[in-house]
């Protein structure tokens, strides 16, 4: 079946499809606000004509290209063109100010074909078994995943803990704006319909990366002290030999990513943050990070393509899709006449295994295209701030927006930007509020929904293995972090 | 429940927010703050005229507001620049990606 | 070709805001029709409704351009469109919630009644009480006398205060059963919910694979009539429950457009859906085609938007 499946790639149209679906998956992922779920949509109407495996390597090689274009953004201007590469710009962006732009893109870009890799292999070989487990994942599970998730924000992101605590605490505040999920009553919507759907993600994500940024160049302006700096390029090779240093972390990204992804409505933002600040807790010398470290680059890509396999994993396999992407990869399916769920494997086996091994294939075209692209875009920062930011301000505009066509999302964004802002120039790390919006909503709604099943008792949180498990390592996370910083404190004193 | 939930992180918030008070950094020269909100003034302003003018008119005013308060000085660097940046996205997004700017 | 099609439309979109005189039903229609789609790009009520634009411009011979406008469950595009120029050249392709679950709950800015002409419905997809494989539970009866003896049973859909939530409610409330409600971020969530039998009984579409599979059993379906795939399942009503969640994706036109503009666009949808071609595309995307008329599809969104006015009276939330 492999082999029946391989020989039907043979095709140019396999190879057209593929290609054009990277460049124009990177190309949109790179522009803040547009993200995979729009780049797909907007596809999925040429698709209709086209023969089911290359209109499917088209779709997904958009998704795939989309999750990687944020990334160039991030590390080139520190402006994440997509949620998943927020974590990204940290590093990256360091990286680029000293002039290594090309080396921390092309760390991106190999540990994001190794994440892909990872989550391809992944969903071929264990799409089954592991849809069924994604299934024991239950709101009371889900709960305590999430609190875990934001314990390692919180605890290992670096810097003050207070500080990510309180910004985290902002993000679940600004969370709360919108419809109860439960009860379906108005919040803090001041009788105004536009707030019935909350702060959406997208336009907070553009305010506050992208419009603060333009703030800031705008508030540090150098050209009243002569010409800004542009750092000299410097050589951006990448060996082998620098991504096996990198295996484990590289590994460990693409589990955090992979599992994150399969189970339904984190995204791909979170395992990003996670799997940097576990990167960085397990450095030997954690104070690179922030400052340009390559792992600091390599983690977070490695674990949000990692999402896109694992996303794929209860999508095909049950035919539920966990985001707003892949329900929109799942109608590309069924319009293709390969409905997915269980019979897709037993009737359109051929079908579905090429689309796997064009996904793994398509890694070369990815590097290919990543490298060519590179050569132009490290160009891009020695563009004048002064001409680069108004462009940045008016794409931040436009990809507010795009997001529900609505002006509001707009007004979201500018307040994003100037509460970014005044957050940045102050001290206050801004990713922990980002994730504390994407979380707070479904973890209250899981926290609910598990008491709801539970007829109120908290007996729910220990009741399965799953949740016993993770609150065990919750607890062993927090122990070991407070330990670890009280040994520090008694070491600083002698 | 989600009320008591938000009055805690409000409380914890505004207590750790006394704790750190002096290590708080400055925000900074005055007179760059005045013209940050200048531009999220002029932002704003652009937003609200939005609908009557159309998206070109609203992201080309912001567009020449940004590059004139980072320092443009040369007309047509400072206000061609962003026009017509303005111009390709309005196009584009209109017709490349089907989305009904305003 | 496609591309050639594409700027063709949007020369002619662009010609819509200089062209200012008021068409006559006569030369109806005479410029580029929008259809409003209160979801995002991507979905089923939005490939359905692309498909039937493409197809109804072969008909009518003018585009029929697809407009997105998501956001607040849809009534945020039911609110646009209702308070749009009533020509006949903005329509919106809507679904159940935003057009009489959602109106009931709280104020939206809109009546469906009385701001809408509702011109014909096309699809609908079949919610279904779905239970997972290993439980006791054969028929719904027996699931409600379960309920009634003392055993909570907990019920997952697809959000808070939706069609399927007060159609349960509503059984709840006639058989005195312990029904538990757990509201989902979507029918997919809740589906997954029931599969890994977090809760007893999920209410949702989409489930015919999974029912097929053997992983998931039916006991009945929420809407009027029974579902072509399952005809021996009984419907609520069928099975003894005086309580329906009918379904709906239809095309509505804002109130006070002109009646020979509506029969006219009752003629093309209902044409174009209930051709072969366009069955052909809905069973792809595994979406019924349930043609309803004008009227009924009136009498249908008037006699649902009292229910579920009494039945949100009853819970405590009257708007």
């Amino acid at each position: 079946m492999l082999w029946n499946a391989f020989l039907s790639l043979l095709d140019i149209w396999v190879l057209v499809a593929a290609v054009t679906g990277i460049v124009t998956g990177i190309i949109i992922g790179a522009i803040p606000g547009l993200g995979p779920t729009m780049a797909i949509a907007l596809l999925i109407p040429a698709t209709f004509s086209m023969q089911p495996i290359p209109a499917m390597i088209l779709l997904l090689g958009v998704y795939q290209g989309a999750i990687f274009g944020g990334s160039i953004s991030a590390v080139l201007l520190n402006v994440p063109g997509t949620p998943s590469s927020a974590a990204t710009a940290i590093d990256g962006n360091a990286l680029a100010r000293r002039g290594e732009g090309g080396r921390a893109l092309r760390i991106a870009l190999y540990a994001s074909v190794f994440g892909n890799v990872f989550s391809c292999l992944v969903l071929m070989l264990l799409a089954e078994p592991l849809a069924r487990f994604a299934l024991d994942f239950g709101p009371a599970e889900m709960t305590v995943l999430m609190l875990f998730a934001l314990q390692v924000i919180v605890l290992f992101g670096g810097g003050s803990r207070l500080d990510a605590l309180i910004m985290v605490l902002v993000g679940i505040c600004a969370g709360v704006v919108g419809l109860d999920p439960i009860d379906g009553s108005p919040r803090f919507t001041f009788g105004s319909f536009a707030f019935e759907s909350g702060f959406q993600l997208i336009p907070v994500l553009v305010g506050l990366f992208a419009m603060s940024e333009v703030f800031i160049q705008v508030f540090s302006r150098r050209s009243e002290t002569g010409d800004p700096e542009i750092p000299d390029l410097k050589p951006a090779r990448v060996s082998l030999l620098d991504l096996w240093r990198m295996r484990a972390i590289l590994v460990m990204s693409s589990v955090i990513g992979t599992f994150v992804g399969i189970l339904p409505g984190i995204g791909s933002t979170v395992p990003a943050f996670m799997s940097y600040n576990l990167a960085r807790s397990r450095s030997k010398e954690p104070e690179t990070f922030g400052a340009g470290a390559a792992e600091g680059v390599a983690a977070p890509e490695a674990a949000n393509n990692a999402v896109t396999g694992g996303a794929l994993v209860p999508t095909l396999a049950l035919g539920i899709p966990g985001d707003a992407v892949t329900a929109v990869i799942l109608g590309a399916f069924m319009l293709q006449g390969l409905a997915p769920g269980p019979f897709l494997f037993k009737n359109h086996g051929v079908e579905v295994y090429a689309i796997f091994e064009a996904l793994l294939l398509s890694s070369l075209p990815t590097v290919v295209f990543g490298l060519l692209l590179f050569r132009v875009a490290v160009h891009v920062i020695r563009i004048r701030p002064q001409h680069l930011f108004p462009a940045i301000a008016i794409l931040a505009a436009l990809g507010a927006f795009s997001v529900n066509n609505s002006l509001f999302d707009v007004w979201v964004m500018l307040g994003a930007g100037l509460l970014g802002f005044f957050f940045r120039r102050s001290g206050f790390p801004i990713s922990p509020l980002l994730i504390g919006l994407i979380l707070g909503h479904p973890f209250e709604q899981s926290m609910r929904q598990a008491l709801l099943m539970s007829g109120g008792s908290l007996g729910v949180f220990v009741d399965s293995p799953i949740a016993l498990g993770l609150l065990g390592l919750t607890g062993v996370s927090l122990a070991t972090s407070v330990l670890f910083s009280l040994r520090e404190k008694r070491r600083d004193s002698e | 429940m989600a009320l008591g939930a938000l009055a805690l992180a409000l409380v914890i918030r505004l207590g750790l927010g006394f704790m750190r008070g002096a290590t708080d950094a400055s925000i900074g020269p005055g007179r760059r703050l005045a013209w940050t909100l200048a531009l999220a003034l002029v932002s704003g302003l652009a937003l609200v005229a939005m609908p009557v003018l159309g998206y070109f008119a609203g992201a080309g005013l912001v567009g020449v507001a940004t590059a004139l308060l980072l320092g443009e000085r040369r007309p047509v660097l400072g206000v061609l620049v962003p026009v017509v940046i303005a111009g390709i996205v309005t196009l584009g997004a209109r017709w490349g990606l089907h989305i009904p700017l305003p | 070709m496609n591309t050639m099609r594409r700027i063709g439309m949007a020369i002619a979109a662009c010609t819509l805001f200089v062209q200012t005189h008021g068409a006559l039903a006569g030369d109806y229609p005479s410029r580029p029709i929008t259809i409003v789609v209160p979801y995002g790009a991507g979905g089923t009520t939005d490939i359905s409704a692309r498909q039937m634009a493409a197809m109804a411009e072969k008909v009518a011979g003018q585009p029929f351009v697809v407009e997105n406008q998501p956001g607040s469950s849809g009534t945020n595009a039911m609110r646009a469109v209702a308070a749009a120029k009533p020509d006949g050249y903005t329509l919106i392709a809507t679904t159940s919630s935003p057009s009489f679950v959602t109106p009931a709950l709280r104020p939206v800015g809109y009546d469906t009644t009385t701001d809408f002409i509702p011109i014909m419905n096309y699809s609908g997809p079949y919610h279904g009480v779905l239970v997972n494989a290993d439980a006791p539970y054969q028929t719904l009866d027996e699931l409600i006398t379960a309920a009634k003896s003392g055993t909570a049973v907990t019920y997952g859909t697809a959000g808070a205060m939706g069609g399927a939530h007060l159609a349960f409610t509503s059984v709840a409330n006639q058989t005195g059963a312990a029904l538990r409600h757990v509201p989902f971020d979507g029918a997919s969530a809740a589906t997954v919910a029931v599969l890994g039998k977090h809760v007893d009984v999920a209410l949702v579409p989409a489930y015919r694979d999974l029912v097929q599979d053997g992983k998931l059993r039916l006991l009945a379906v929420l809407d009027g009539t029974r579902d072509p795939d399952f005809p021996d399942v009984p419907t609520l009503k069928d099975a003894g429950y005086m309580a329906e969640f009918p379904s709906i994706v239809g095309i509505l036109a804002p109130a006070g457009t002109d009646g020979a503009i509506v029969a006219k666009l009752e003629k093309i949808f209902t044409d174009v859906a209930s051709s072969d071609e366009f069955k052909a595309f809905m069973t792809k995307l595994g979406q019924p085609v349930r043609v309803i008329s004008g009227e009924a599809l009136k009498a249908t969104i008037a006699e649902n938007l009292a229910a579920y006015r009494d039945l949100a009276k009853q819970m405590g939330r009257s708007k």
